[in-house]
This record gives structure tokens, sequence and C-alpha cells, in this order.
């Protein structure tokens, strides 16, 4: 009975949350799709002398439009593997700083070149800079191609683009000064699905071009030639002229504002991006994982003034859809929530934020908090009476049976699986004191199977999730350098049935370091996230940030 | 100066409400006497210098309730908490370099005059005792009469004797506490704030709680009934004193009979009616079966009347039963059974 109200608020919860981040996706009547941003049957729509012209412009554009959807391709993947790599390397040096051939043994073990300490922290501060200039670029619109000997930026491609939409806005003008609504619509919806496919364009595009339908016929014709420019830039109210005052009109200025708000929004917190990178280097700094100290990686401070002058709910729908982007505001909200929070931090050296205070970062965090707080704990949260029937009691003690035989590491590993499986037995297995001993039975024998693995990628085909949890849950420790290579090594994927369980060890940890739930599991903030995602991301930031200053001046 | 004015109307009032501490100054001093002494701060305490005149406490501590608390200003807190230090009577205790506690003693030499010193101005002397904690403090210190309160980032509470900053205990919690909100004398709880914003309150106690554990506690039996089983048992197998009994097991998913010391499982049936409870490759070897009910009575023995080598009654579907097995302890006999393990059975007749 509890647990299928729970799943109604969690099902209500998450309707309500598609409906407040994602406006777009929702629709099954999407009147934009990818079919008409490939279109050109319009052209038919005009002099067959105009045609040929037509066609070039609109293959310019959708030539320019392609490349930069491949740069911003290239530069999130090159994000996300430097990235990767990073955390990796600082998870091994968190660990094995001092013991070098534990260090060397690991690393080959994760198939990395083997590096010695030394050339292991040469290697961090290398692959820090190359982070951050990605990074730096990212928010920057600085990444590109190469055109030969010439570099093409994306802000390049962004100017010729709009280069070419005028030109084709103006070649429009005349032609379509005569043509009705109904004449006109294939060509705006062609145009409007063209920009929904721009890098940058929000997903407020599908509202947008809804509430353009309505419009009279003059400024429908208005609205063409503003899509005839090619780029969600230059979709501002400001842009129109005699918006009139029906309501259709006002409903699409309000859906414009909007659109524009939401463009601007996605723009800036890229800015959140080399924030997040600036911010692990001060931490590898705290931690003493940098050899040269005075790297350029400077914080953006004006963005950060307005970023946590805001309402950060406000700005989270513009990055809960992007996954470079939410994972940089994770890393961002929960490392500032850190530094807000520990007077350690907050004199000398340790402050990088300059003349924001703390009181500065607080402020909009605990707002943050408050109003997120709720929703997290009804959502997924098991209660404790939930937990202890004689079915899963029974379970754990057959489990604790089984794990006293000896038994290969594919038949420890399937009884794991199915275990973790079962209806929460594991809860009642892992918590309980009764089952001590019998851990630490299972832990020791987890162990020598994991190091006895020849690598890496040995593990992988075997069911390496629920190895990680149990490995993992010996401790609330930061997530050991051979587990989140596993990770990755696996797309850090992750069996949804462990789900209830990493937010209940997502919970305890929080508890433990002293973050909020609601900082890392959010909905609103991060949209579909997966938990094992938040877990990893929030353990290379926060959490080891926290790990760190717990130990300041032992 | 506004702190002055409230340091002395504090002194004041505490002058009052105070258990008898601290009461050495002119105003208790003879009537009549011509040369008033100096005034001191020799005994005194003050929740303004973060100490109390009390005992504290050494046993535990347990958490009373978490909540948050959003209309708690939580930035003055963490600003309050950045003053890392606790004066009471000629003492001065400070955090220092985020990870030690530091005692230096207050000099009062240069105080003349009735007025009472404001230990945050008096110069202090050299470090008296240190205690380096192995992680960052992240709250106090707060001190009682027999205890300097500190928490750590362990997570932890330690407390250390003020006399010497030895630790008392190191008492470890499930949330990190950032700052000390407020601390109840009368009642010793601790109201702290976690760094998820959360304000926890802390009782400190004088005994030593064990916690049940639940599975264990649903397995039972309760600690009456075990009593009583074990002093059936040691009745049984003429034992000097209550048999010892390990943790209880669950039949059937255990059922084996590792050694000869007595093995407790916890049983039910699935349906009423006459039962036959053995040891099967028990061989020749005496044992002992005794069969209780939830509350530890007995029912019956395999020994009580006659050896029996089964035990035949009638057992019902909704009724938990506690059955013991065990060998005649340094009985010879047991020596046949090397390396061999009997299995529990109980079967529908």
């Amino acid at each position: 009975m509890g647990k299928s109200i729970q799943t109604i608020i969690r099902n209500v919860l998450v309707v309500f949350l598609f409906i407040y981040i994602m406006p777009v996706q929702i629709h099954a009547d999407a009147i934009l799709s990818n079919n008409q941003a490939k279109s050109t049957s319009w052209v038919t729509l005009f002099l067959k002398k105009d045609q040929t012209q037509l066609q070039k412009l609109i293959v310019d554009l959708d030539k320019t439009r392609a490349a930069m959807i491949q740069d911003t391709q290239t530069s999130r993947e090159a994000l996300s593997v430097y990235g990767d790599k990073l955390r990796l390397l600082e998870a091994l040096l968190d660990k094995y700083k001092g013991n070098e051939p534990a260090l060397i043994k690991a690393e080959v073990w994760l198939e990395l070149p083997p590096l010695s300490e030394a050339d292991a922290i040469k290697e961090l501060d290398r692959l820090r800079i190359l982070y951050w200039n990605e990074g730096r670029s990212f928010a920057d619109f600085q990444y590109g191609h190469r055109n030969g000997k010439d570099f093409v930026s994306y802000a390049k491609q962004e100017e010729k683009l709009l280069q070419t939409g005028k030109t084709l806005s103006d070649f429009l003008k005349l032609r379509i000064a005569k043509l009705g609504k109904t004449t006109l619509k294939p060509l705006v919806l062609s145009l409007a699905s063209r920009i929904g496919q721009h890098p940058d364009c929000p997903g407020e595009i599908e509202a947008l071009a809804k509430a353009g339908e309505n419009l009279p016929s003059s400024l429908y014709r208005q609205w063409a030639l503003l899509l005839a420019q090619g780029s969600p830039s230059t979709l501002v109210p400001s842009a129109f002229k005699g918006l009139a005052d029906s309501s259709e009109s006002k409903n699409f200025e309000k859906e414009l504002s909007a659109f524009a708000d939401a463009y601007s929004n996605k723009k800036r917190v890229r800015e959140l991006v080399p924030t997040s990178i600036a911010l692990g280097w001060h931490t590898d700094r705290l931690a003493g994982l940098v050899q040269q100290t005075d790297l350029p990686l400077s914080l953006n401070l004006g963005f950060l003034e307005q970023f946590f002058s805001e309402n950060i709910l406000a700005l989270s729908p513009a990055c809960a859809s992007d996954t470079i982007l939410r994972r940089a505001l994770l890393e961002v909200l929960t490392v500032s929530w850190v530094y807000s929070t520990r007077t350690e931090v907050w004199e000398g050296p340790f402050w990088p934020f300059g003349k924001l205070t703390p009181e500065a970062l607080q402020a909009p965090l605990v707002q943050l908090v408050a109003a997120s707080t709720s929703s997290v704990h009804t959502d997924g949260v098991i209660s404790s009476e939930d937990q202890l029937s004689w079915e899963r009691i029974l379970s754990a003690e057959g489990f604790a049976k089984k794990i006293q035989s000896s038994m290969e590491l594919t038949s420890l590993m399937t009884l794991i699986s199915e275990f973790m499986l079962q209806d929460r037995a594991y809860s009642v297995y892992f918590k309980s004191t009764r089952y001590e001993e019998s851990r630490e039975v299972l832990f020791k024998k987890l162990n020598t199977a994991f190091y006895q693995a020849p690598n890496v990628s040995a593990l992988v085909p075997i069911p390496f999730n629920q190895y990680f949890l149990i490995l993992q849950l010996q401790s609330l420790d930061l997530v050991q350098p051979e587990l989140l290579g596993l990770l990755q090594a696996n797309g850090y994927t992750f069996t949804k049935e462990l789900h209830p369980w990493l937010l209940e060890y997502l919970m305890s940890l929080c508890r433990y370091r002293g973050i909020p739930l609601s900082i890392i599991v959010n909905k609103n903030l991060y949209g579909d996230e997966p938990y094992c995602i938040l877990y990893t991301f929030a353990n290379s930031s926060g959490i080891r940030f926290v790990n760190y200053i717990n130990r300041l001046g032992s | 100066m506004k702190r002055i004015i409230y340091v002395c109307l504090t002194l004041l009032f505490l002058g009052g409400c105070e258990k008898g501490i601290g009461k050495t100054d002119v105003s208790t001093g003879p009537i009549g006497q011509s040369i008033p002494e100096r005034s001191t701060l020799q005994g005194r305490t003050s929740p303004e210098w973060n100490s109390f005149s009390c005992n504290l406490p050494l046993g535990s501590i347990s958490l009373l309730e978490i909540t948050y608390d959003f209309s708690v200003d939580i930035s003055n807190f963490i600003k309050a908490s950045r003053d890392k230090w606790a004066f009471m009577s000629t003492n001065r205790f400070s955090v220092e370099d985020r990870s030690s506690v530091v005692s230096r003693p207050l000099d009062e030499s240069g105080v003349s005059g009735q007025e009472m010193p404001d230990p945050a101005v008096l110069p202090t002397g050299e470090v008296q005792h240190n205690w380096k904690a192995p992680f960052t403090i992240t709250a106090g210190p707060m001190v009682c009469t027999n205890a300097v309160i500190i928490s750590t980032a362990e997570p932890a509470i330690v407390l250390l004797n003020p006399e010497t900053l030895q630790v008392i205990q190191t008492l470890p919690i499930q949330d990190l506490i950032i700052a000390f909100i407020a601390f109840n004398p009368e009642t010793f709880e601790l109201t702290a704030l976690h760094g998820d914003l959360r304000v926890g309150k802390y009782v400190f106690l004088n005994m030593k709680t064990d916690l049940l554990d639940p599975v264990n506690e649903k397995i039972g039996p309760d600690e009456k009934a075990l009593a009583a089983i074990q002093e059936k048992t040691a009745q049984l197998l003429s034992l000097p004193g209550p048999a010892k009994i390990d943790k209880t097991l669950v039949y059937p998913v255990d059922s084996q009979i590792y050694s000869q010391e007595p093995h407790l499982f916890r049983f039910t049936v699935a349906e009423d009616g006459p039962y036959r409870i053995y040891l099967d490759g028990i061989g020749e070897v005496p044992f002992l079966l005794a069969l209780f009910n939830e509350t530890g009575e007995s029912i019956l023995s395999n020994v009580e009347y006659a050896a029996e080598k089964v035990l035949e009654t009638s057992l019902s579907k909704d009724a938990v039963y506690y059955l013991l097995v065990s060998l005649f302890p340094d009985n010879p006999a047991n020596k046949i059974l090397e390396n061999k393990i009997p299995l529990l059975v109980i079967k529908q007749k």
C-alpha cells in the first residue's frame, strides 16, 4: 500500500518535472521535425528563376549549421574524455600518493601508462590545462575546426550563419510580401525546424513556433523573415515591428520573451563548465595534487556574482536537459555549498571566490535547498518499517549462509546479482550487525576476486555494478580508482533495480559529508541524470573537497 | 563596549542563577571588610564564553531529533562558530590550526578593582595543554566543568578533560556538525547545526546504550525468554551457570550443529499437527533437544524422562518456537563426531 502511494507520488512528480523542464518533448503533436529541417520543397512557392538562388542560400545555411553541430559535438566529447581521465588520475593519486609501486600497479591494472608519482602529478597538470582550455573555448564559443591552415571558430561560423541568413531574409522580403499564411506555412515550419537544430537553440522553440502559427498574416510574414536569418540569436521581441494588441500576438510575444531568455541563459550557463574545472583545480591544490601552483585557471567572478545573486532554480532549465551543463552545475553547486558552510576554508589561500563572501554564496544555496527538500524526500525513500519483513530476513539469512561456502567468482557474482535484485533483502543484510562477520567474509572474497583480475577490461563482462556497490559499501569513503575506472569502462551504466539502494547510500553519504541531498539528487536541476552519475560526479567534486577539508591541519 | 556591557549583565544575572559557582567576589565578602577583594574569574562560567557550570554525563550520546530549520539564520551561527574559543574560570580553550585544542591560563595580575575582568581581553600565558585532533575540528570548544566539547569532521563529538585535554571519549555520529547552536546545562541537550543545514538535538547520557539490532530483535528470543532458556538449558546440561548461547539461528536456513556448544534455533511450521524433531548424522552420541515457546517456557525435552533420540510433539502453525540443541560438553563420546556435522531435522509426521 505504502509502496503504491510512493509510486504514485513519484510518477506525479516525474510528470510534473517533465512539464516544468521539457515542455517540448511531451507534446505528441510537435509541429517542428527533423524532416522539415531538411526539406527544401517549399522553394516551389517561388518563381523558377529564384529557386536556384534560394537553394544555394539554404544549402549554405545548412552546411554552416551542420559544421557548428559537428564542432560542438567534438568539443563536448573532448570535455567528457578529459573529465573522465582527470577524475581517474585524481582518484589514483588520492589513494596511492606516497606508495609508488601500488600506484603503478593500479595504473597498469586500469590499462593506463605506468607513471611514477611525479609524472602522474605532471600528467594531471597537463590534463587539467587541456580540460580547462576546452572548457574555456566551450564557454566562449571559441572551439571549431581547421579549414586548411585556418582555424574556423564556432563564433566565426555563427557570424557566417547570420550573414547568409540576412541575405536569405532580404531575398525573401519582397517575394513573400503578397503570400498568405497557408502558403507560407511549409516555409515557416521548415525554417523554424532548422533553427531548432542550431546547437544553442533552447527547447522553447517548439512552443514559440506554435504561438507563431496564430499570428495574423502581416506578422506571420515578419516571423518568416526572422526565421530565415538562421540563428536563434535574432529571435528577440525587439526584432518585431508592430506586434499588435491582439491576444494571439500577446501570447506570441510572451513566448518570444521566454525563448529569448532561455537562449541567453543557455549560452550564459556554459560558464559553469570552466568554473567547475577551476574549482576542481582548487581542490587538487588543497589535496597537494598540483605541481604548478600558478596555473591560469581563474574563476569568472563576474559570472559567479551574478549566478549567486539569482534564483538558481530559474536557471536550471537551461542545464537540466544538457548532460555537460548539468554535470558542471552539480559540481559547482556541491563545491560551492561546501565552501559556503565550512569555515575552515574561508580564510587565507583556500578561498577562491575573491570578494564574494560565504554569505553571498549561502543565500541562494539555502533558498535552493529550502525549495527542493520536500520533493527529494518524497521521491523513492523507503521507510524503515517497510524494510524488515520475515521474507527479507530469510533471504538475508540464506545469503549469509551461502557466502560461507567457497565458490568461483562467477558463481559468487551470480549469487550476489540475484540477491541484490531481491526485494531489498540486501538492506537488511548490509545494515544489520547480525551479518557483520558475513559481510567481512564477502568483502574479502570480492576484493580478492577484484584484484585477481588481470586488468579492468577483464572485469567488464561480469555484472560489475553489484560489485561496485558492495565494495563501495564497506565505507563512506571516496570511490576507489579501480571502481571508478570500471564504471567509466562501462559508460557509468547501472542496473535500475539498484537505484533505490544508491539513493539510500547517497542519503547517508550526504549526511556524513554535510551536503544536502537536494543539491545532489534533484530532478529540477539535473533532469533525468541517473543516480550513478550524480554519485560519481558529486564524489569527484564536493565530496572529494570535503574529504580534504576534513583533514586540514592534521 | 556593547559586548562588555552584555558580559557584565550576564554576570550579574549568573550570580543569581548559577549553582553556587564563582561567588567569590566582593558581594559575598563579610560585611564591614575594609579592603575589597580583587575580582577574579576563578570558578566562573558563562554561556557568553561558551562555558557552563555543570557536570556532563559522560556515558554516551543520543540523537533526539533532526530537522531542517530554514527559519534559523544560518550565517549567524556559522559566523559565531568562527570564534573558536571558550573561557572557563581562569582558562582559555581555543581551536588553533583547525585541528588542535589548546588551553592557556588567563593572566589576571593586571586586574584591579571590583569590576569583573573581561576574559576576552585578558592576556594569556603559555600553552598549558594541547590536543591534536585526527580530523578538522568543525565546532566548539564548549566547556562544562568536567569536559571540553568539540565536534570533528570524523564526524564525531569528542569530550576532553579540561584539566589535561586528554580524550575522555570520542562519540561517533552520523552527521557532520558545522556549528554548535545552543546547550542546555539542565537537560544536557546540545543543539547543533549540520553541514546539510539540518538541526540536530543531541543529549548526553550517563549510561552506555547497547543498541539492539532490529534483525536480531525480530529473530528473538527477547531478553527474558533468553534468560529462561539459558537457565533451563544449564539445568538440563548440568552446567554450573547459565548456558552460553551465541546468536539465534534460523531453521531451516541453518540446520548444522557445528560444535558441541548449545545452538538455539528459531522455527515456525506451516501446518498444525504432530512433528518429529531429530538430528541426522549424530549416531550414538548423546545430545540434548529442548523445545521452548516464544516466551521461553519449556515445552519438552528429550532428556528429562528418558533419553529419547527423537522428539515427537504437536506443533501449531501460529506459534514461534525456539529449539535448543546441544551435545553434552566434555563428553568423550563427542569425539566420534570429529569432522562430521549433524543436521537438525524438523519433519511433519
